[in-house]
C-alpha cells in the first residue's frame, strides 16, 4: 500500500494528465463504493484497463472508499429502496426490468441501484474538482522546487536519468 | 508542465481478456463446489434440517445438472433420513437463469427412499441468528400405535370417566342457579321499589283522614276539593292495581320458566349418561364398536400427520404477488431484492415434468409428476403426481395420483390412492389377539379445498384374514374373541372423514362389528351392562346433590306471588273504600251539588 501511495505521489508530479488521475480516482470509488462482485463493476474494470487512467489511484481509492462504504450503507439501500419503490418511477422500471442483463446486475437490489447512482451522480463534479486540485498541487509543488536550487538540481538531475 | 497523454491503452484490452478469462476460469472450475455448497447451505435453511451432496457436476455446454447422492435428515431423528436420492439429474435453460428465472423442462430423479438409517448422526439445524426457537416436538409414532383390543375390550372406571368428563348437568345447573338467583334477586329489588308496604299503609292513612274530614262538609267548594282528592287517591290505587297485575303476570312467567328449568335439569343425566356410555361402552348396537375402537386412534394420528406435513409443503406452493416486496429487513451489505411485474408474468421457478424411481419399503415405484412451479397462477397448470406400482411381494398393483391446484383463487387439492391386495404385516392387538396375515385392497379418495375443509373415504376390503390368540381363561370375552375372531376371514372397514386441521371427524362402519355383535353378544352385553349400571349410578351419585336444589327453584319465587296476591286484595278493598259514598257523609244539598260536579264514578 505504501508503495501505491509513493506511486500516486510520484504521478502527482510527473507529466501524467490531471484527468487521469481523477479518473482512476473516480474508477476506484465506482468499484469500492458499490458492491465488488457485480455486473457492473466488470465493465468498469474493462474501461478502466482500456482507458489511459492511473491504476496505482484507483487501487488506492477503491481500499479507501470501500471502507467508507461499509458507513453508508444504510444510506445507499435506503436512496436505492426508494427509487425502487417510488409510485412515479414505476414505468420506467417495469420494461427496464423485463431486460434480463439488469437482473442479473442486480440492478433491482436496493443496495447496488442506490450505490451505483449516488456514486455516478457525485462522480461528475468530483471529477472536475480533483482535476482543479491536481493542477493547483502541481503548481504549488513547482513553487516550492522552483525556492530551494537543490530540489530543482535534483529534479534535474531525475529528468536527466529518465532520458538517459 | 506538459500533461498531454494519449486517452486508449489498447494492451489494456489484453490485460482485460486475460484477467477476465482467469476470473472465468477459476468460477468453471469452482461453479461445481460452490453449486453444492449452496445446495446444501440453502437447502438446510430451508428445510431446516440437515442436506448432503455426495457429489454435482454441472456441464455448461449441454445445460445439465447432475447430483449424486442427495441425503436430507430428518431433524426430529437426526439419526434418520427423511429423504434419499440416488441420482438427480435435470437439464436447465440458461438463457432463463439470466433472468434469474429456473427451469427445468425435465428432470430425473432415481433411487429415491425415504426414512433411511443415516451413516453418521446429522447435525442439529441451528437458525443463524434466532436459535432460540424450539424445534416442534412430534410425537414418536409407532406403526401400530393405537391399535388393540386390548383398550377396546377394557371398560373405564366410571370414577376415572367422570374424572376426565365434564357433566352437562352440573355445568346446566351451574348456569341454571346463577339465572334463578338473579331472578329472584330482580324480584326483591321490583318489590321492594315499587311495591313497598309502606306505601299501602299511607294509602289506608289517607283513605281514613279522608273519612275523618268527610263526615264535616258543608261548603261546596270544600266538597269539590275533597271530591278532587277522592278521585287522586283512586287514580293512584288503580296505578298500583295496575302494576301488582302487570308483576303478577311476569312473576307466573319466571315461575314457569324456573318450573321448566328444573324438570329439563332432572332430564340432563340421563342425557350424560347416553353420551358417556356412546363414548366409553362397547355396546355394539349404540356404542362407538370395535373396529372403530381399533382403527380410529391411528387413523387419526395418520391424518394428523398428513395435515402437518399438507401445511409444511401449502406455503411453497402459493403464488407470490409480483410486485410485493421482500418483508424481512435487509442484512447488512446485501440489500434488498424488489421484483417488478414482467410483461408477461412466468414463473420464478418450474419443474415441467420429471420422473421419478422410489424404492418404498423394499418395493420399487415409477411415477412421474409435472408443473411443479412458484407460481402455479400465471402457469396455469396445477401440479400432478402419479405414482404406479406393478406386482410385488407387498402388493398386487399400486396407483396413486396427487393433483394440487392452486390455478385459481380458492385451492383445490386432490388424492386418489389404490392398493389392490397388500399383503398386511402381522399386527399385533394386545393380549395375545393379533392379525398374522391377509390381504387388503384398499381405496382412499381426499379433496381439501381451500387447505382447509377435509372430506375423504377411506375403504379397505381385507381377504383371507388369519386373527391369531392366545386364550386367556381367566377372561372369558378375550377368550370369545380370539375364538370369533379365528373364523373370521374378511371384513371392510369404511371410513369417512372430514373436518379441518383443528377438528377432523371420523365415521367408522364396519361388518367386523356384526360380526363380533353376534357372537359375543351374550356375554358382551352382560359385561357392557354391568359396566353401564355403575356408570348410571356415578353420574346419578355425581349430580343428585346438584340437582335436589333444583325444586326449590321455583319456591323461592312463590313468596313474591302471595305478597303480590295480598296487596291486590288490599288495593281492591281501598279502591272500594275511596267512593264518595262512603267517604262523603249526607249533608243538606249534597246531592244537587253531587250532580253539578259529576265524578266520573
Amino acid at each position: 500500500m505504501i508503495g501505491r501511495i509513493l506511486k500516486i505521489l510520484k504521478a502527482l508530479n510527473s507529466n501524467e494528465a490531471p484527468w487521469q488521475i481523477s479518473l482512476g480516482l473516480l474508477f476506484g470509488a465506482l468499484l469500492g463504493l458499490t458492491p465488488l462482485l457485480s455486473l457492473h463493476n466488470l465493465a468498469v474494470l474493462f474501461l478502466a484497463l482500456l482507458i489511459n487512467l492511473n491504476i496505482s489511484m484507483m487501487l488506492v481509492s477503491l481500499a479507501v472508499f470501500s471502507l467508507i462504504a461499509y458507513a453508508l450503507d444504510p444510506l445507499f439501500h435506503q436512496i436505492g429502496l426508494t427509487l425502487l419503490t417510488s409510485p412515479e418511477l414505476k414505468d420506467f422500471w417495469t420494461p427496464f426490468f423485463s431486460c434480463p442483463v439488469f437482473l442479473l446486475a442486480n440492478l433491482n437490489n436496493t443496495l447496488v441501484l442506490g450505490s451505483l447512482v449516488s456514486t455516478l451522480a457525485v462522480s461528475v463534479p468530483l471529477f472536475f474538482v480533483v482535476n482543479v486540485l491536481v493542477v493547483k498541487y502541481r503548481s504549488a509543488y513547482n513553487a516550492v522546487i522552483g525556492r530551494f536550487p537543490l530540489l530543482k538540481f535534483l529534479k534535474v538531475l531525475e529528468t536527466y536519468e529518465k532520458l538517459s | 508542465m506538459k500533461t498531454s497523454a494519449r486517452i486508449f491503452r489498447i494492451q489494456g484490452i489484453v490485460v482485460f481478456v486475460v484477467v477476465a478469462g482467469f476470473i472465468a476460469a477459476f468460477l468453471i472450475l469452482l461453479l461445481d463446489s460452490i453449486l453444492k455448497d449452496s445446495v446444501e447451505n440453502q437447502g438446510t435453511r430451508i428445510l431446516r434440517a440437515q442436506v448432503d451432496v455426495n457429489s454435482l457436476a454441472t456441464s455448461l455446454m449441454s445445460q445439465s445438472i447432475d447430483i449424486g447422492n442427495l441425503e436430507v435428515a430428518n431433524a426430529d431423528l437426526l439419526n434418520e433420513n427423511l429423504l434419499e436420492a440416488g441420482r438427480i439429474k435435470f437439464d436447465f435453460d440458461l438463457g432463463r437463469a439470466f433472468s434469474k428465472k429456473i427451469i427445468i423442462e425435465d428432470m430425473r430423479l432415481e433411487g429415491l427412499r425415504f426414512n433411511q438409517q443415516r451413516k453418521t448422526p446429522a447435525q442439529p439445524y441451528r437458525p443463524p441468528e434466532e436459535g432460540k426457537s424450539e424445534p416442534q416436538k412430534i410425537e414418536k409414532e409407532t406403526p401400530l400405535s393405537g391399535f388393540g383390543f386390548a383398550q377396546a375390550l377394557k371398560f373405564k372406571s366410571p370414577g376415572d370417566i367422570l374424572k376426565e368428563e365434564k357433566l352437562e348437568t352440573l355445568e346446566s345447573i351451574d348456569k341454571a342457579r346463577n339465572e334463578i338467583e338473579s331472578l329472584k334477586s330482580n324480584w326483591q329489588t321490583r318489590m321492594d321499589q315499587q311495591l313497598n308496604p309502606d306505601v299501602l299503609k299511607q294509602m289506608q292513612q289517607r283513605i281514613q283522614n279522608l273519612k275523618a274530614q268527610g263526615k264535616n262538609l258543608k261548603d261546596p267548594a270544600a266538597i269539590q276539593a275533597f271530591t278532587a282528592e277522592i278521585q287522586a287517591v283512586r287514580r293512584e290505587i288503580q296505578s298500583h292495581l295496575d302494576t301488582i297485575h302487570n308483576f303478577q303476570k311476569n312473576l307466573e312467567k319466571d315461575i314457569r320458566k324456573a318450573g321448566d328449568l328444573a324438570v329439563e335439569m332432572k332430564g340432563l343425566p340421563q342425557k350424560d349418561f347416553a353420551r358417556l356410555r356412546k363414548k366409553y361402552s362397547l355396546d355394539l348396537k349404540g356404542g362407538a364398536g370395535f373396529a372403530g375402537k381399533m382403527v380410529s386412534g391411528p387413523l387419526k394420528t395418520k391424518i394428523d400427520k398428513g395435515w402437518r406435513l399438507y401445511q409444511q409443503i401449502s406455503p411453497y406452493l402459493k403464488s407470490r404477488s409480483p410486485s410485493e416486496p421482500d418483508p424481512a429487513p435487509p442484512e447488512r451489505g446485501k440489500g434488498q431484492f424488489i421484483k417488478f411485474p414482467a410483461a408477461q408474468r412466468s414463473p420464478d421457478f418450474l419443474i415441467r415434468k420429471a420422473g421419478l424411481s422410489l424404492n418404498i419399503q423394499g418395493q420399487e415405484i415409477d411415477g412421474n409428476f409435472s408443473d411443479l412451479t412458484d407460481d402455479p397462477q400465471s402457469h396455469g397448470k396445477p401440479f400432478l403426481l402419479n405414482l404406479t406400482g406393478g406386482k410385488s411381494e407387498r402388493f398386487n398393483g399400486l396407483k396413486f395420483h396427487l393433483s394440487l391446484d392452486r390455478t385459481r383463487p380458492q385451492a383445490r387439492d386432490s388424492l386418489k390412492a389404490e392398493v389392490k391386495s397388500l399383503n398386511i404385516p402381522p399386527i399385533p392387538f394386545g393380549s395375545g389377539i393379533a392379525l398374522t396375515q391377509g390381504r387388503a385392497d384398499i381405496q382412499a379418495h381426499i379433496h381439501i379445498l381451500d387447505e382447509q375443509n377435509l372430506d375423504g373415504t377411506l375403504d379397505i376390503h381385507v381377504q383371507n384374514a388369519l386373527f391369531t390368540s392366545s386364550e386367556k381363561k381367566n377372561d372369558e370375552v378375550q377368550r370369545l374373541l380370539g375364538k370369533v375372531l379365528g373364523s373370521v376371514q374378511g371384513f371392510y372397514l369404511k371410513v369417512r372423514f372430514k373436518g379441518t386441521p383443528a377438528a377432523t371427524t371420523l365415521d367408522i362402519q364396519s361388518d367386523l362389528d356384526q360380526i363380533l355383535a353376534q357372537s359375543v353378544r351374550k356375554v358382551f352385553d352382560e359385561k357392557a351392562r354391568e359396566f353401564e349400571g355403575e356408570l348410571k349410578r356415578a353420574v346419578t351419585a355425581s349430580t343428585k346433590l346438584p340437582l335436589s336444589e333444583t325444586s326449590g327453584w321455583t319456591a323461592g319465587l312463590t313468596p313474591h306471588r302471595k305478597e303480590l296476591n295480598s296487596q291486590e286484595s288490599a288495593y281492591q278493598e281501598l279502591l272500594k273504600q275511596a267512593t264518595e259514598k262512603v267517604l262523603l257523609n249526607k249533608v243538606p244539598g249534597a246531592d244537587t251539588i253531587l250532580k253539578q260536579f259529576k265524578l266520573p264514578f
